[in-house]
């Protein structure tokens, strides 16, 4: 099967032509706005940190922003720094600058005050509008896209009906060859029994368990009880009772593909098929880790209800509650409530996603596109020591 | 009749789909909308929530996906509401160490 995408240097393939502006610290978040405020195809990729950061925490972000530098969804790059911070915006604009040519840097303790970066800022986004403005899609096979698939604001809805109809969509792309990236480790625990038998060998669903095992040591050495969090308030008003029950329906995105692969935050999926990625279940940092690993569009179903976009991905989102589709309505993409009230089956809701990800694909903007919900953060792993 | 559904015949838990009022009649049908049984609900239960299928003794474990989702704090009749009040998880729990 075809679509039509933008084609990288790097032999990628985007399904959005966008211009990311990538702060090397949080000092200049409020430049970075500005410019890409002014700028219509610009997004501001703002986060919190890039300073007092060591070891492994600190290359993990620099990781994570060089991936965003890269990533397929974007056709140029300006780096955004003020000078001092560990994370070195020039290393990270030669490092960005590898994979894409229209990549430049902008520091603003070599250049000049907030107004003067902002105007300069603005003039060369304006010169890469120009250049993205020129190139076209070209047709690429289906295999070239790699899909997120993600879950927000569970509810009883969500295990039923919203994410077994993920489950149909992943089955059918992983059977063309694409790639699904699934992360949210937390919310795993409960579900191993059904991983073990969707692996493809046992150093798979090892690394998986290890990683699942490590969330909950962590909640164990802490002395907490995880279900102040797990699930969470509204989990558990929408009708789920223990972490068990939110990991059981939420594996249900990844249908009865299999697991080719697991990996670390911040690295990419190579393999067709299914790909584990270690995330945290919070949602922002769960997209930035599926962002990290390729995923050109992510799939969010929700119960409850969450207005969230990602920066680098049109963000799909689907919920199966025709209450908070009746509240929320304007951001959600997908409602299949139907598959509830047993008026759909699930393999059809499966169809609906599949071709509301083609349609996107190839250009049509999501609800949270149309709202301007492009959110971003780092994903710190590390406290704050200096 | 209020309806439920039961994910798998494992299960000893349904979910209302509809809010269920105590005394009313629920009908349990699986996912290929076969009635599984009908039974009187012991409690006001809301939609989504879940529904006893079973006895479910107290320590003894709590299926829905065919699959656990925790223990029973106390003794479950059929008919009761299933919810966090007499269902807890097994997992993360630092609190009990």
């Amino acid at each position: 099967m075809k679509i039509k995408m933008y084609k990288r240097p790097n032999g990628s393939f985007g399904v959005r032509n966008r211009i990311a502006v990538i702060p090397t610290v949080a000092c200049v978040n409020h430049v970075a706005e500005k410019i890409a405020s002014l700028v219509p195809t610009a997004d501001a990729y703002t986060h919190p940190y890039g300073c007092d950061q060591l070891g492994y925490d600190l290359e993990l972000s620099f990781n994570c922003l060089k991936k965003m530098g890269t990533h397929p969804n974007n056709g140029a790059v300006l780096v955004l720094g003020l000078c001092c911070e560990e994370i070195i915006p020039k290393k990270l604009y030669e490092e960005i600058k590898k994979e894409q040519p229209n990549t430049e840097l902008l520091v603003m303790q070599e250049n000049g005050g907030t107004d003067y970066c902002v105007d300069l800022g603005v003039k060369i986004c304006q010169k890469f509008e120009n250049i993205l403005s020129s190139q076209k899609r070209v047709e690429t096979d289906i295999s070239n896209l790699t899909i997120g698939v993600e879950c927000g604001g569970s509810d009883f809805t969500s295990g039923i009906a919203s994410n077994p109809a993920v489950g149909v969509f992943t089955d059918k792309i992983c059977f063309l060859g694409g790639k699904v990236v699934f992360g949210e480790t937390t919310e795993l625990m409960g579900a191993e029994g059904i991983i073990e038998n969707l692996c493809e060998n046992k150093e798979i669903f090892d690394f998986i368990k290890g990683r699942i095992k490590n969330v909950e040591d962590t909640a164990i050495n802490m002395h907490v009880d995880l279900r102040g969090t797990q699930p969470s308030p509204g989990n558990i008003e929408g009708g789920l009772s223990t972490i068990e029950e939110k990991s059981l329906g939420g594996i249900c995105k990844i249908g009865s593909s299999k697991i080719v692969d697991a990996i670390g935050f911040g690295q990419s999926a190579e393999k067709s098929g299914v790909t584990f990625v270690d995330t945290p279940g919070n949602d922002i940092a769960c997209s930035l880790g599926l962002g990290c690993a390729g995923a050109q569009i992510i799939i969010f179903t929700t119960g409850k209800g969450t207005p969230m976009g990602f920066a680098c991905a049109p963000v799909i989102k689907v919920t199966a509650n025709k209450n908070i589709y009746n509240i929320m309505g304007e951001n959600f993409d997908l409602c299949l409530s139907d598959i509830v009230d047993g008026e759909l089956s699930i393999k059809e809701g499966g169809e609906i996603v599949f071709n509301k990800v083609l349609e996107t694909a190839e250009g049509t903007q999501t609800a949270a596109e149309k709202l301007g919900h492009r959110e971003f953060s780092l994903y710190r792993v590390s406290p704050i020591l200096t | 009749m209020k309806k439920a559904i039961i994910l798998s015949h494992k299960d000893n838990v349904a979910t209302v789909l509809e809010d269920v009022f105590k005394n009313d009649d629920v009908e349990v049908k699986d996912s290929e909308k076969n009635t599984v049984c009908v039974l009187k609900s012991l409690d006001d239960i809301n939609r989504g929530h879940k529904i006893a299928v079973k006895d479910i003794e107290k320590d003894s474990h709590v299926m829905k996906y065919g699959q656990i989702i925790g223990k029973a704090s106390m003794f479950i009749q059929k008919g009761d509401r299933v919810h966090t009040h007499n269902l807890e998880s097994e997992r993360g729990r630092g609190d009990l160490i």
